[in-house]
Formats: structure tokens, C-alpha cells, sequence
């Protein structure tokens, strides 16, 4: 059952893959693939450092720091939640490599769900990096580069990312102003 | 040919003025966190160092994509701390004092600077919350 009427596909430029409005498509690969390829790298360097913290490896990567690695790994905000931060870490950039794959050039209109996800999952991964990095000097005086590197990462993917979440944004908003149903356009069975 | 030829030019030296911009207070931010070390600042000042200068990178390099301009706008209230702070968290050091002074002047002065958008958006993000504001393609990021 479909409430309210059905939003008709909208006729924009370059074979409706621009958004009304806009001048270039902020679904199209060149967009998202160095997003996808930034998402990759973080979680190869989150998935190492969570592997040490879960003592598969009995040592951590530390060029700059001498100890510092070691003592923000096991140090107290690590271990709040049930499973290690790194790996929590780990599991963001891979829904954000996972949401940045899935859909085609015109995604921002045909599956906005999975464009509010991936602007979801860049946008919080990065302010919680921000986080840590703070509290790494200011609770334990010492710093770990591997988890600077990370928290640069997810800093990198937020500002590429969220073009195409406006974009979404703005399309649901178009199909509330019809009177169609946003629900619906939502999940992509609007159009 | 030519006329596109310094027309697409122009636009990326505009591009890259408004990059450099940004990348300034990113090394500001930067210099905030390594400065305690280098110059010895008392914990409270190293501290304040430690908290403003991820903030500031963390802003002014979301700043650098044109849809989020907007956010650099958010390092005014951090620049206007760091010009505030050195009296109200009672710096010991002439040294950190001043920097932090500098650095607060500086973020606000630069954060200031939007420079030219060569995209559009339709309005930007105020076009969520605009009722009938997404007619025009007005670019404001």
C-alpha cells in the first residue's frame, strides 16, 4: 500500500543523475571512491590496533611515541564499552566502506536510505575520533600514532561525504512538498 | 578556447586560495597540540592546547569540501576561547599566553574568509529547514 501519491521521477540534468538545482552528481564513483578508499585504509589500521587490544598480536606499531601506543590501547576509556574501541572503530569504517559501495550513480534519489546511513556513520565515527585524540594527551600524557592516523581518517571522509546526504535530504524534502509518501521515498519505492 | 582556458584557471586559483585559507588554521590547530611540548606550557595551558587545537584541524578540514563550507564558521567560538582563556584559566606563562592569544586572533580572522564556491547545491543546507527555498540554485555551502 502506498500512502498518499507516488513522486513522479524528477527530469534533471545529465540523464537525471544531477539534482535539481546542483551542478554536478555527489553520487557519481569519482565522489565516492576516494571515500570508499579512505574507509578502507582506516579500518585496516582500526582491525590492527583492535587485534592487539584483543592479544592476538603481542606488540603495537609505534614510531614517534616510545610507549604511548601501548598506554592509550590498554588505558581506561579502551575498555567502557564491551568490546574494544579499536574494534568499534574497526566496524564504523567498514559500515562506511559497506554504505559507500552499495547503489548506483543516482543513489541520492533512488536509495536515500543508505545515504542517510553512510552520512550517519562518517559524521558521529569522526567527532568520537576527535574525542579520543583529546583524551589521549589529556588523560595519559601520551599520544598513539596509529590512532592519530585513524582519527585523521574519518576526519578526511566527513566533508566528501555529506554533499551527497544534502542531496538525499533535499530530495525527500521535494517529495513531502508533493504530498507523496516520504516514507516510501525513503526506501526508494517512489520512484 | 583561451577565454575557458583563464576562466578555469582563475577558478582554481580562487579554489586554492579558499584551500590555503583553510589549511592555515589547520596548522594553527596543529601548532595548539605540539606546542606544549616544544615550549614547556604548564599543564592547565597544555591542556587547553590539547583540547582547542584537534577542534580547530577537525573544523577547518571539514571546511575544505564546498558543501561544508559552513563549518568553518564553527572555529569562532574556539578562537574566541583561546582569546579569552589565558585570563580566565590564569596562565602562568607569558609564553603560552601569547600563543594562545595569537592563535585565537588568527583562527577568527581566517575562519572569517569563506572563499569562492564553484558549486551549487540548491540553496545548501539552509534549504532543509527554508520552506520554498529550493527553486533557485543559489550555492551556499
Amino acid at each position: 500500500m502506498v500512502r498518499g501519491k507516488r513522486f513522479e521521477v524528477e527530469h534533471t540534468a545529465d540523464n537525471g543523475t544531477i539534482p535539481p538545482g546542483w551542478n554536478y552528481n555527489p553520487s557519481k564513483w569519482s565522489q565516492r571512491i576516494p571515500i570508499i578508499i579512505l574507509a578502507v585504509v582506516g579500518f585496516v589500521i582500526a582491525g590492527y590496533l583492535s587485534l592487539y587490544q584483543f592479544e592476538l598480536i603481542p606488540e603495537v606499531y609505534e614510531p614517534f611515541f616510545g610507549n604511548g601506543s601501548v598506554e592509550i590501547l590498554n588505558s581506561r576509556i579502551s575498555e567502557i564499552l564491551p568490546i574494544p574501541d579499536a574494534a568499534l572503530g574497526a566496524i564504523g569504517y567498514l559500515v562506511d566502506a559497506g554504505t559507500g559501495v552499495v547503489g548506483g550513480k543516482r543513489r541520492w534519489q533512488e536509495k536515500p536510505w543508505i545515504v542517510i546511513v553512510f552520512g550517519l556513520a562518517v559524521g558521529p565515527l569522526g567527532f568520537i575520533s576527535v574525542l579520543l585524540v583529546i583524551l589521549q594527551p589529556v588523560l595519559f600524557s601520551a599520544w598513539c600514532t596509529l590512532c592519530l592516523a585513524s582519527a585523521v581518517i574519518s576526519i578526511l571522509m566527513i566533508g566528501p561525504a555529506m554533499d551527497e546526504l544534502l542531496a538525499s535530504l533535499q530530495y525527500l524534502k521535494r517529495v513531502k512538498k508533493s504530498n507523496a509518501s516520504v516514507w516510501m521515498a525513503f526506501w526508494g519505492k517512489a520512484i | 578556447m583561451l577565454q575557458y582556458g583563464w576562466h578555469f584557471g582563475v577558478k582554481q586559483s580562487k579554489n586554492i586560495a579558499a584551500m590555503i585559507f583553510r589549511f592555515i588554521n589547520i596548522v594553527i590547530g596543529l601548532w595548539l597540540m605540539i606546542s606544549p611540548a616544544l615550549l614547556n606550557f604548564g599543564k592547565v595551558a597544555a591542556d587547553n592546547g590539547y583540547i582547542t587545537g584537534p577542534i580547530v584541524i577537525s573544523f577547518s578540514t571539514i571546511a575544505i569540501s564546498e558543501c561544508t563550507r559552513g563549518v568553518r564558521l564553527w572555529n569562532y567560538p574556539v578562537g574566541l576561547w583561546l582569546l579569552i582563556s589565558p585570563w580566565i584559566l590564569n596562565y602562568t606563562e607569558t609564553n603560552a599566553f601569547w600563543h594562545h592569544l595569537g592563535a585565537g586572533l588568527v583562527i577568527i580572522v581566517v575562519c572569517s574568509i569563506k572563499g569562492r564556491l564553484t558549486k551549487n547545491f540548491e540553496n545548501g543546507w539552509s534549504s532543509l529547514w527554508q520552506s520554498g527555498s529550493m527553486e533557485s540554485s543559489n550555492n551556499r555551502g
